[in-house]
């Protein structure tokens, strides 16, 4: 064989095994090897039975991801606690949504969907005033309950609203006006009117001053807490608001998260939960002010400790399927190991599936 | 010989093919497009006359992913501003940032 003949040859070799490894990758890639599997959960009309689902099937109830229509088998699947639906054009896209995902799921999603004023995902048919615009109590009970009338129409479960931070220097429309006290009061009733159509809401950013500026080179905010900036969450628990959103701010005075991003600080959380039963959600996992907190530990650690914190629902707006595999993977693991109780998992499920409506046994 | 080469190139564009599609196509581009971009990145929220620069930038991803499309802004200017309605919030980013949010993997509705 002649030199140059060899060289082709060897690279026919090396290409033809360089395509048959990615062929494999790309088709283990789809078929989503290593996925858990929804068997064998009981169910019983609308009571689950928890110790027939697995620490896996667990788990991934611990979950609200990005709702790609075209994953829906693949979050049926893997047990996948919820959604959460971004903009569509009609309401009838949203119907299509919701019901093509609920379709055939054995434990039905939690459906989410940010729907505050400024921040509408319905906004291109049916816009809402802004937050900063509502000027009275009543008029925030009505703007809450026209909201939660069409959630509960189009299948959504949990409205990630309303914002109760007292300042909101970015966006300028997404907090309510006023001193704490009539904050507190506005939120209270849009709380009450969302929730009078059944639709869960969702204080948010505990607690409090996560709409400001940040620090461009290390998007984590040290923010002083007051307690007037927890007079609005204490308020919104008072009207029965059913879940709590916890954001990345290092907290320090009324709440310490002791040098931490609150949303993965045992003792931010611990003060939320002192009284309040309902759910603890995450704000999304993916931003700067978490990731570059865990820059040198890792995400596996973030992981971890957002469970071990204290959160009842991880938010990943950016999750594909191989995020939503190593989520199972790490945080069933730390459970097997002992670092992360089972009976803590058991906890956020039961009240996860409970917001759904199902019954628990 | 002619053939073996042949034979090569077709190999060399499939595996280039199968590698894309592996880590999705629009990641891909958006690596290269943000490694090649020596430009800052930069996402503001439009609210009527007020603008405020959204620097967390996977914050600002979260927020155009969750918008109805993104369109062109601006003449002669690679900027994007994307909303759900010409009534409410735009978030207007620059080139750098549309392909920091796609090679971080959020789905953005480009026009």
């Amino acid at each position: 064989m002649k030199p140059h003949n060899k060289t082709d040859f060897i690279i026919t070799v090396f290409l033809s095994v360089l395509v048959a490894g990615l062929l494999f990758a790309n088709a283990r890639s789809h078929t989503d090897n290593g996925a858990p599997s929804n068997k064998n959960i009981a169910t019983n009309g609308d009571t689950v039975y928890l110790n027939s689902m697995t620490i896996e099937q667990k788990v991934a109830q611990m979950l609200i991801v990005y709702g790609d229509p075209d994953k829906r088998d693949f979050y049926q699947q893997s047990n996948i606690g919820g959604l959460f639906l971004t903009a569509l054009r009609t309401e009838s896209d949203f119907n299509w949504t919701t019901n093509f995902m609920q379709r055939d799921a054995k434990i039905p999603f939690l459906i989410s969907a940010d729907i505050e004023g400024c921040v509408n995902a319905f906004q291109n048919f049916r816009p809402y005033p802004f937050f900063s615009e509502i000027n009275s109590k009543n008029d925030a009970y009505a703007v809450g309950k026209a909201q939660g009338d069409l959630m509960a129409k189009l299948g959504i479960q949990i409205n990630f609203s309303p914002v109760v931070d007292l300042k909101d220097t970015i966006w300028k429309c997404r907090s309510f006006t006023g001193g704490a006290d009539e904050i507190a009061g506005k939120a209270s009733s849009y709380i009450s009117g969302l929730q009078s159509t059944g639709t869960i809401a969702t204080a948010k950013h505990y607690p409090g001053r996560t709409l400001d500026v940040k620090d461009p080179h290390k998007m984590t905010t040290i923010s002083e807490i007051k307690e007037s900036d927890l007079y609005p969450f204490e308020a919104s628990k008072n009207a029965g608001a059913k879940a709590v959103m916890v954001s990345h701010v290092i907290a320090s005075g009324a709440v310490d998260s002791e040098g931490r991003p609150s949303v993965v600080s045992r003792s931010a959380i611990s003060s939320l939960k002192k009284d309040f039963t309902g759910l603890v959600i995450t704000d999304d996992i993916n931003m700067l002010g978490l990731k570059n907190y865990y820059s040198k530990t890792g995400r596996d650690q973030m992981l971890i400790d957002l469970v071990l914190a204290g959160n009842d629902v991880i938010l990943d707006a950016l999750a594909g399927t191989d995020d939503i595999n190593h989520f199972i993977k790490v945080i069933s693991s730390a459970v097997r190991r002992g670092e992360i109780p089972e009976k803590h998992i058991d906890v956020s499920v039961t009240k996860i599936l409970k917001a759904k409506g199902l019954k628990v046994a | 010989m002619a053939t073996v080469r042949i034979l090569n190139l077709v190999l060399a564009i499939t595996a280039l093919a199968l590698f894309v599609n592996l880590i999705g196509a629009n990641r891909f581009t958006g690596e290269m497009v943000y490694s090649l971009d020596k430009s800052e990145p930069r996402c503001i929220v439009s609210n009527g006359d007020e603008q405020s620069p959204l620097t967390d930038l996977n914050e600002c991803c979260f927020m155009l992913q969750a918008q109805l499309a993104c369109s062109p802004y601006g003449i002669n200017s690679a900027d994007f501003a994307c909303s759900t309605s010409d009534l409410g919030l735009k978030y207007i980013a620059n080139q750098k940032t549309i392909s920091y949010c796609k090679s971080e993997g959020y789905r953005l509705k480009l026009k």
